[in-house]
């Protein structure tokens, strides 16, 4: 498989990037793969070529190679959560399964350029699984329930989860919702787990959220949280 | 009209109740509660007090700061260099009892170190047109200092808060603020001469120390005295901030 050195956008870059996919929105056909390595738009970060192009099955080998290929460069990218440059180059690298339903749909262009604002930069088709990653390096299994899916389409839980950074840090929480939602014997998520059912995800996200003023989560196990949880949950907990 | 819910009594802890410093040990940041102050509570003495550190936009670890009948404050904890420009802490007292799992006592969330983040605060920036050729200056006003920028620069704002220009000016703007605090020998409770020298005390120099001008032979001399403390403080405050590496890492983005 064919490797590439790290680059990043600049910020002309960038911004051009944010120009082609709003042509590619409305129609056109553009080649992002004339961006990759144009000189005018990027800059290098590694003289060897380091960046593998490969498929990823899904979030959770995507969060793995991406923190590990920064991980391993991290003198050329000392600060990779906030370069924006960094993720639009990833994107545009990656860009033929990051496409909506293998379509030229964009599907919002922060699933591409990372948005600065803290309650959307989960959305990033590529930051949101290396975050959850990072979170959970220790175990990165206990949050299968939001890295289990394609990296194109993230699905409805990982909006409700992830959209809550104190749900992601808290360990005991991540492993109280894989507990929840994430099936182990088909490697995806409970039927009904991406519903607005009760006790589906997005009603744990607001019943949690009630309890946060009340409890630590920190020092709770996921059995102890779950525990709290109303019986609406229930379905969900065998 | 807000409303705030709290059925289980939690405890407020006020963020005047806590002080946190950056302290560097073999040139490591580390960061060290000094002050926590809940003895008003009347909390439970076996209840856990911790202190969480939550960086960037998922890092989060904690670190047991004892029981709340013996807080122990001489432990100080390692940080990331990386992280400093965005870490917020918080600290949690949390029941040890039997049977109620992790019930919250009392909380302060979104705490900062007094660091620069304070000058930031402090200092007042005011746009000029009465600089000419100049960028910047740091000018006293009735309310304290202020850091002018010259209205001829193109946006002028965003100049203001550009990590290049602070980590060219704070450093500067931090030896002529406390020249100017170190002349005075008696401070109003509250004042901004008063937090001012709190915010030089994070830097291990506290304006209380230094020696008052009736100890020296002549002005010029007590001047001298004050120009080497000035340069000393803005010597550590650059260093606990890292303020090089804030520079080039500024660069690198703004490229």
């Amino acid at each position: 498989m064919t490797k590439i050195p790290l680059r990043r956008f600049t910020s002309e870059g960038i911004i051009f990037v944010g120009q082609q996919l709003n042509m590619i929105s409305a129609g056109y056909m553009i080649n992002l793969e004339e961006l990759i390595q144009n000189p005018m738009l990027t800059e290098k970060l590694t003289a060897n070529n380091v960046v593998e192009r490969r498929k990823f099955i899904n979030r959770m080998d995507c969060g793995h190679y991406i923190f590990d290929l920064l991980e391993a460069h991290s003198m050329q990218v000392p600060d990779p959560e906030t370069d924006k440059g960094l993720w639009t180059w990833l994107s545009i690298v990656f860009h033929e399964q990051l496409f909506k339903s293998g379509k030229n749909k964009i599907g919002g262009i922060e699933r591409w350029i990372p948005s600065t604002d803290f309650r959307r930069y989960y959305r990033h088709l590529l930051a949101g699984p290396y975050f959850v990653y990072k979170a959970h390096l220790d175990n990165p299994y206990r949050a299968m329930s939001v890295l289990c899916t394609q990296v194109s389409s993230p699905g409805e839980i990982v909006e409700s989860i992830v959209s809550s950074k104190d749900i992601i840090r808290f360990p005991s929480i991540m492993e109280a919702v894989t507990k929840l939602y994430f099936d182990s014997n088909t490697g995806l998520h409970k039927r009904g787990a991406s519903s607005k059912t009760n006790g589906a995800a997005r009603r744990f996200t607001t019943v949690l959220g009630q309890f946060d003023l009340t409890f630590d989560f920190y020092g709770m196990t996921a059995e102890q949280i779950l525990a709290l949880l109303p019986r609406e949950f229930d379905r969900f907990k065998s | 009209m807000k409303r705030t819910f709290n059925y289980t009594q939690r405890k407020k802890i006020n963020r005047d109740d806590i002080q946190l410093v950056i302290i560097r040990t073999n040139d490591l940041p580390e960061v060290k509660v000094i002050k926590l102050d809940i003895v008003r509570f009347s909390l439970p003495v076996a209840s856990q007090v911790w202190f969480e550190i939550e960086t960037g936009r998922v890092g989060l670890v904690r670190h047991s700061l004892g029981t709340v009948g013996s807080i122990d404050l001489n432990r100080s904890f390692e940080l990331n260099e990386r992280d400093l420009g965005n870490i917020r802490f918080r600290i949690k007292i949390v029941t040890d009892e039997p049977g109620i799992a992790g019930k919250l006592l009392a909380e302060v969330d979104g705490l900062k170190t007094e660091d620069d983040g304070n000058v930031r605060s402090l200092l007042e920036v005011k746009p000029s047109d009465d600089l000419g050729q100049r960028i910047w200056k740091i000018e006293i006003s009735e309310s304290g200092p202020e850091l002018l920028i010259n209205t001829a620069l193109v946006d002028w704002r965003d100049v203001g808060q550009s990590p290049v220009f602070q980590s060219l000016v704070f450093p500067q703007a931090v030896y002529e603020i406390y020249k100017w605090v170190g002349k005075y020998d008696a401070y109003t409770e509250g004042s901004i001469e008063e937090k001012w020298m709190d915010l030089f005390s994070t830097t291990g120099h506290n304006p209380n120390d230094l020696d008052s001008i009736e100890d020296f032979e002549s002005e010029a001399e007590f001047a001298d005295y004050l120009d080497e403390k000035a340069h000393e403080v803005a010597q550590a405050f650059a260093r606990n901030h890292l303020v090089l590496n804030q520079f080039n890492l500024g660069r690198v983005q703004s490229t």
